[in-house]
């Protein structure tokens, strides 16, 4: 059945079964089916270890070995290593052939650094530099190289590196500015000229001059050495991370150290971590002097420089970077800054300016000092310019002409409020009467006298048929009379509000009894409670925001959902200056309607 | 027979058979109310009386005479029942559970004591987890937590049963509430302040902080109500406001100058009843807000002296500084009695839900009394 079902199968398994398998892919069988799994890894038999096997020399006879006897192969079959009787040494491991672990020591993880940490210390043994072969970790080169390596050493600081370094290099710097050997080594096109060395790099800024004038040391030639124009507000000799030219002072110690030791090699080969550097506290036993904090920077010579320039310390070398920065004096005398002279303030100064030669100023002036809010000054002023000139002093000083024709009869009643020519005795009438004459040219004719028509008022904006219509509208609904309404006719926010005003300043002179609680009730809300004026006088409404969970709670929808709340006009400086501005006019009108002459004034006005 | 009420009386000085706990668990655990007497079934003085000669006579024929009528009960509480006596120092906060079972009393001594209403027995004291005064107390409809509001600002909920404080709220700045109240639902709690804020919380959610505050008030807002869909509360700057939720508009409605002690709503919800410090108490309609009434007869011009209309609407019921509690007709406007408490301001007067009880404590001595 096998076969009729799965011919395929049944063909490998065949053929498993017959052939046996020596190729690579490990192979097994499982039940019936060859499968590439390995369950168990035979070669970790105990039969295949070396020592196990059964040891048979070239003829295939089974042999023992021991000291004297199996013969020259003992060993090797046994893996002794190989015919020669050594094993090589060969580190090999692979995942079916795992190799011993090598036993570790610490001294395999050190590095040159530590080693030499622990030698001074005393823990291992190094050996020194002159014989010592450099195990790099991750070295590539070829193993006959590095084991001849180690038997040729040879003194590799050659007498020229030796100089360069007392100067100042280091293994791996370059020699000479870098900008100065790319200045040099730039491509020269066309007729330009080829960059100097140690001239036109950038950043190096010197002048023969003061090559010459630089210690030996420094010889700019070299170009390791530059002076450069100090544009900076460091100290003198500062450098920040330079530390060829200001190597970091250092406790107690004569002797250069190169840097990146900064871990003392004294005494700390123990307790101190990679990522910490010793601390001063660690140096107990570090000498000081004082003479380590002695810099000098006397340029030319004298004690000082001697003995700096006979010990070799680092004051030597900072002195000398400082003497670098020498001062110059410039070839262009400097004009010397601009002197200003001492103002000298006067004893009566106050810092109010006086207005001299106007009187109008004067006056303003004056007034400006009285009275603190502008609307009163306009007042104030308005009413004392009117004071000083009378209309005749006026018309003469501004050279009017006379008007041609006689007065025209009704300037009295309309120029004049009804109050004040009822105020004004007969006398008086017919002192103004003749003032007002000599305005005009010719005399008018004897004035009738006042019209005392009693409803006079209620007609006193003939002239403006809407002012008059509003006029009777206001009066209608003062009167009570429903559904009557004051028109606007156009009339702005303040306009209109100055008409209202106007009109209940009429109404109220005329009927002064009614001047009772209500007046005084719409002052204030408390105070209509208090006239007991209840109702809609001691009410207020203004809107409010309740939280939208509030409004969850009470099972309401909530009022200002989409909207956003009308908030109440802030007292903004604009509001409070379009305040005043209405202010000022209105003061202006009522000092304006105050004066009732031939109006001159409301055209300068 | 109807309005029996009951009296509550305790003579000054003891402190009943319970004693005081001051700190520590509870004397005593919750006791159920000890059953009622059995009423007499009918009164031979009730039953028709008859009269003399009905011997012989059919049952029907027998003369009746009518019962003499009786004097009616007054409708409101004349007779002192019970003293109260268990607080040290002033009791600031009154409250009848619904039921009007149980009394629950706080005050100076920082102590909440739980009242048996019927016998006058002290049921549970609560211990002490407030740091200042407590100023206001407000009892569940289900009784099973109610809420404390003291001067250290902080309002705590406790399980009534336990004695345990399930919940703290905080009033912001720590300011002295002065008036609790909360909606039906018991899901909004308001509360004014002394520093002229009414601070709303939401009970529902966990939040200690209030979810709103209203700062319209110039004064400290002497008395809150929660009228749903309205928060009525009134200030010592003069004026009485009025937030409506569902329209979103404030009304303040000044009174002219006295600060407000106290604002209720009555039954109705039509008329507010406002207590001035100008020793007038006046009922103000809602819609209008023109005043109806003045009540006047009682001192009132430097505390928190809460009038309340009585439980039928006839009565207005008002403490007074003089130490009397005044009633007066609601209608007339004229003073109908006086019960006196103490000597000092009566501060708290509340009404049993029902009957025609009242419970009254003021400062310093820390009684309650109760009249029937």
């Amino acid at each position: 059945r096998l076969f009729a079902f799965s011919p395929t199968l049944c063909e490998e398994s065949t053929a498993m079964s017959l052939v046996p398998r020596d190729d690579d892919a490990p192979t097994r069988q499982i039940g019936h089916r060859a499968t590439s799994r390995v369950k168990k890894d035979d070669s970790r038999d105990k039969d295949s270890l070396p020592w196990n096997k059964e040891v048979t020399d070239a003829q295939g006879r089974r042999r023992f070995h021991g000291a004297f006897t199996g013969g020259w192969s003992a060993g090797y079959f046994n893996t002794v290593g190989s015919k020669e009787g050594w094993k090589p040494s060969q580190f090999v491991s692979s995942r079916s052939r795992r190799a011993d672990r090598q036993k570790v020591r610490p001294e395999d993880f050190m590095d040159a650094e530590d080693l030499a940490e622990a030698a001074q210390a005393g823990k291992t043994l190094i050996m020194q530099k002159d014989f010592q072969d450099e195990d790099m970790p991750g070295d590539k080169r070829k193993p006959a190289e590095k084991q001849f390596e180690g038997m040729l050493t040879v003194n590799s600081e050659s007498i020229g590196r030796q100089l360069l370094r007392t100067m100042g290099w280091r293994e791996g710097k370059q020699v000479g500015d870098q900008e100065v050997s790319k200045a040099l080594n730039r491509k020269v096109y066309g007729v330009s000229r080829p960059p100097l060395a140690g001239g036109e790099g950038a950043g190096v800024s010197t002048s023969s001059s003061s090559a010459a004038k630089t210690p030996r040391q420094f010889d700019t030639r070299t170009g390791l050495y530059q002076t450069r124009l100090k544009s900076d507000l460091r100290g003198l000799g500062y450098s920040g991370h330079n530390d060829i030219l200001a190597p970091p002072l250092r406790l107690g110690r004569g002797n250069s150290v190169p840097f990146g030791a900064e871990r003392s090699s004294s005494t700390s080969g123990l307790g101190l971590g990679a990522l910490e550097a010793a601390g001063i506290h660690d140096e107990v036993y570090s000498s000081s002097n004082m003479d380590d904090y002695d810099i000098d920077i006397d340029v030319k010579g004298g004690e000082a420089a001697a003995r700096a320039r006979g010990r070799r310390g680092h004051g030597d070398e900072v002195g000398h970077q400082i003497a670098a920065l020498a001062f110059v004096r410039p070839r262009k005398a400097e004009r010397p800054p601009e002197e200003f002279k001492e103002i000298r303030v006067p004893p009566d100064f106050t810092g109010i300016h006086r207005f001299q030669h106007d009187e109008l100023a004067q006056t303003v002036a004056e007034d400006l000092k009285r009275i603190p809010s502008a609307q009163d000054y306009l007042r104030g002023a308005l009413h004392q310019i009117h004071q000083r000139m009378s209309i005749a002093d006026r018309a003469r000083a501004l050279g009017e002409k006379k008007l041609p024709g006689p007065p025209p009869p009704k300037v009295l009643e309309e120029k004049l409020s009804r109050e004040m020519v009822e105020l004004i005795s007969e006398k008086d009438r017919q002192k103004l009467a003749a003032s007002l004459e000599s305005a005009f040219t010719t005399s008018g004719k004897s004035l009738k006298t006042i019209d005392t028509d009693p409803d006079a008022w209620r007609r006193q904006f003939k002239e403006d048929p809407q002012k008059q219509e509003r006029f009777e509208r206001f009066l209608e609904v003062m009167a009570g009379k429903p559904g009557v309404k004051v028109p606007r006719h156009k009339l702005t926010n303040w306009q209109y509000q100055r008409e209202m005003e106007e009109f209940t300043q009429i109404f109220n002179a005329k009927f002064k009894k009614l001047q009772s609680s209500q007046n005084k009730a719409q002052s204030s809300p408390a105070v209509a409670a208090k006239l007991r004026m209840y109702g809609r006088l001691t009410r207020t409404k203004e809107p409010w925001g309740p939280d939208r969970l509030l409004c969850l709670r009470f099972g309401v929808p909530d009022p200002y959902k989409d909207r956003p709340l009308p908030s109440k006009a802030q007292n903004t400086s604009s509001q409070r200056r379009y305040q005043e501005t209405i202010d000022i006019l209105q003061a202006s009108q009522r000092s304006k309607s105050k004066i009732k002459g031939p109006s001159r004034l409301s055209r300068t006005n | 027979s109807v309005g029996h009420v009951v009296i509550l009386v305790a003579m000054g000085g003891c402190w009943g058979d319970g004693y005081f706990a001051w700190e520590g668990p509870d004397t005593r655990e919750h006791r159920p109310p000890r059953k009622p007497k059995p009423k007499p079934r009918g009164r031979r003085s009730d039953r028709p009386r008859v009269g003399l000669g009905y011997k012989g006579l059919a049952y029907d024929e027998r003369p009746v005479v009518e019962p003499k009528p009786k004097k009616a009960k007054p409708s409101y509480p004349v007779r002192l029942k019970y003293s109260l006596k268990g607080h040290r120092g002033s009791i600031y906060a009154v409250e009848f559970d619904w039921e009007g079972d149980y009394l629950l009393s706080a005050g100076e001594d920082r102590q909440i004591i739980l009242w048996n209403a019927k016998d006058g027995d002290m049921v549970k004291t609560y211990p002490i987890n407030h740091s200042g005064d407590i100023l206001c107390l407000l009892i569940a409809h289900d009784r099973k937590y109610f809420l404390s509001a003291a001067s250290d600002g902080k309002i705590f909920m406790w399980n009534t049963v336990k004695g345990t404080v399930t919940r703290a709220l905080m009033i912001p700045r720590f300011a002295k509430p002065n008036s609790l109240s909360w909606n039906e639902d018991e899901s909004i709690l308001a509360c004014g302040t002394e520093d002229g804020q009414i601070h709303i919380w939401d009970l529902k959610s966990r939040n200690s902080k209030p979810i709103q505050s209203l700062r319209q008030a110039s004064g400290a807002i002497s008395s809150v109500v929660v009228d749903q869909p309205v928060i009525i509360a009134g200030s010592a700057d003069g004026s009485a406001r009025m937030y409506d939720v569902r329209t979103g508009k404030l009304v303040t409605r000044n009174f002219g100058g006295p600060a407000i002690g106290s604002i209720r709503v009555s039954k109705d919800k039509r008329l507010f009843l406002v207590s001035c410090l100008d020793n007038t108490i006046r009922v103000i309609d809602r819609e209008t807000g023109d005043q109806l009434m003045s009540y006047k007869g009682h001192e009132n011009c430097k505390y928190r002296i809460p009038s309340l209309f009585s439980n039928d609407g006839s009565l207005i019921v008002s403490g007074s500084e003089d130490g009397h509690v005044h009633f007066w007709d609601v209608v007339g406007g004229s003073l109908k009695h006086s019960i006196r408490h103490g000597n000092e301001a009566v501060l708290c007067v509340t009404l049993h839900p029902r009957t025609h009880v009242i419970a009254t404590a003021g400062p310093k001595d820390g009684v309650i009394r109760i009249w029937e």
